[in-house]
């Protein structure tokens, strides 16, 4: 089935419920992402994915298509998530996940990388998790939706409620903490 | 070129190193910034270093996910119309909750439990599984007494299924009979013998469709259960393999580490002892 994310809405909002199920298609990867990525659990990124496309199957005949059906679904998305965050009462931990993302990395990897560069690479990973997750709640939302999903400045202006040049201090802020802790991270396996 | 250590940018230094760095920025703001760039080394250097922690971002995947779970769970919601929204949302929720007291318990559990539901399901339908040189044959019964479960071949099987509903027939004949009699005599008055044999072959032709379709329908039950059960054990086996991959891969990621480390150790020593005079 193909056609924009907008014609599959109106198809779904009609009751085609095959239009429906490739909106999840679709969008439930990007989706799944963004909330490992915000909250950093496995499980809970799955739930929240599944309660997304739940919540915008509910919604969608008040759905009137002022923004793009993939926006919509981004802050359905951070909003479960800023709701995992509020209910867990903590900062969202994220953890390096417990299946072996070396494997797929080994897979993916060109047969000529040796095991030390899959460690390293595994390390980075943890790294970069471990600085992610000292970042506040605003400041890593709005990198991963700038670095893995794309969104304009202003998109995520309209998706966080703040002014765009907020965006672009919490970006600033956040990617200099990174850097700081990437750094300091770099020197501690060093030692 | 110069090498200043304070940034004497006019304009929002940070929004600006941002809409840089991530080429989202206006044609005439890009030129006047990268004036401002080959003149500023503080700037270059804190671009570099960002786009450096942007690389290093690339670099970090989230977890596979268990894609075909999140999708059968989704998919019950576009199971239904659009205008059984509440219908989907206790299915959903129905389903998750399954998933989850399923999902929890160890594997061997989850095994013992499909098991057990498995043998009472067989036990309830005398149910009769084989497999041979002609495939995987499945078959139930009624009432087929334990000593006609032993050991024969199908073709048995089918013969003896075969008696034992003639049995039944003969029984359910002869009680019809005496009932029949028993009531002729109590109104004093015989019954036609061309009746009581239209009714025995009608009461038989109704008992042997009843059987039957009694057998059709515990046949395609057990069918069922047992794809369900076949399809569990193999999703779980899926997993317990994917589980051991994952084990593995820890275990080679300890063992990489341990050997960066003993050649991190290596080359320091052969650094100090080249260092030492001779």
């Amino acid at each position: 089935m193909t056609g924009t994310d907008e014609e599959l809405v109106a198809r779904s909002m009609s009751g085609d419920a095959d239009s429906f199920n490739e909106l999840i298609l679709r969008w439930e990867r990007p989706i799944y992402a963004l909330a490992y990525r915000t909250i950093g659990r496995e499980e809970d990124a799955r739930d929240v994915c599944q309660e997304t496309f739940l919540r915008a199957y509910r919604a969608l005949p008040g759905f009137r298509g002022q923004a793009k059906f993939s926006s919509w679904l981004y802050r359905i998305a951070l909003n479960l998530c800023r709701d995992w965050v509020r209910r867990e009462r903590r900062t969202p931990v994220v953890q390096p996940p417990e299946d072996g993302d070396l494997m797929e990395m080994a897979a993916a990897t060109e047969p000529s990388e040796s095991i030390e560069d899959l460690v390293m690479r595994k390390d980075l990973t943890r790294s970069v998790e471990r600085a992610m997750a000292l970042l506040p709640e605003e400041q890593r939302m709005a990198i991963v939706l700038k670095e893995y999903h794309g969104l304009t400045f202003q998109e995520i202006a309209d998706l966080a409620g703040c002014p765009l040049s907020t965006v672009k201090t919490r970006l600033y802020q956040g990617l200099t903490v990174l850097r700081r802790e990437l750094a300091r991270g770099a020197k501690v396996s060093m030692k | 070129m110069t090498n200043d250590i304070l940034c004497g940018y006019a304009g929002d230094r940070e929004a600006m190193l941002m809409a840089y760095l991530y080429d989202d920025i206006a044609e005439g703001d890009r030129q006047a910034f990268e004036q401002h760039l080959a003149t500023c080394a503080r700037c270059r250097t804190e671009l570099n270093g960002l786009g450096d922690v942007r690389a290093q971002l690339a670099r970090w995947a989230p977890p596979e996910p268990t894609v075909a779970g999140i999708r059968r769970q989704t998919s019950i919601v576009a199971s239904h119309s659009i205008t059984g929204i509440t219908g989907a949302a206790a299915a959903i929720e129905t389903a998750g909750a399954r998933r989850s007291w399923w999902r929890d318990a160890p594997a061997w559990a989850q095994v013992a439990a499909a098991l057990l539901v498995l043998g009472v399901s067989a036990g309830i339908a005398n149910l009769d599984v084989r497999y041979d040189s002609n495939g995987l044959n499945i078959r139930t019964g009624w009432s087929r007494p334990a000593a006609a479960a032993a050991d024969v071949s199908a073709s048995t099987d089918a013969e003896n299924l075969r008696a034992q509903l003639a049995s039944l027939e003969q029984q359910l004949r002869s009680e019809f009979r005496a009932s029949q009699a028993a009531a002729s005599s109590a109104q004093g008055q015989a019954v036609p013998v061309l009746v009581a044999h239209s009714s025995d072959a009608d009461l038989m032709r109704r008992v042997k469709a009843l059987v039957d379709d009694s057998e059709r329908r515990q046949r395609n039950e057990i069918a069922l259960r047992m794809g369900e059960a076949i399809r569990d054990l193999n999703s779980q086996r899926q997993a317990d393999l994917r589980k051991i991959d994952q084990n593995l891969g820890m275990f080679q990621d300890r063992t990489g580490v341990e050997v960066l480390r003993n050649r991190q150790k290596l080359d320091y020593i052969l650094q100090r002892v080249s260092q030492q005079p001779q």
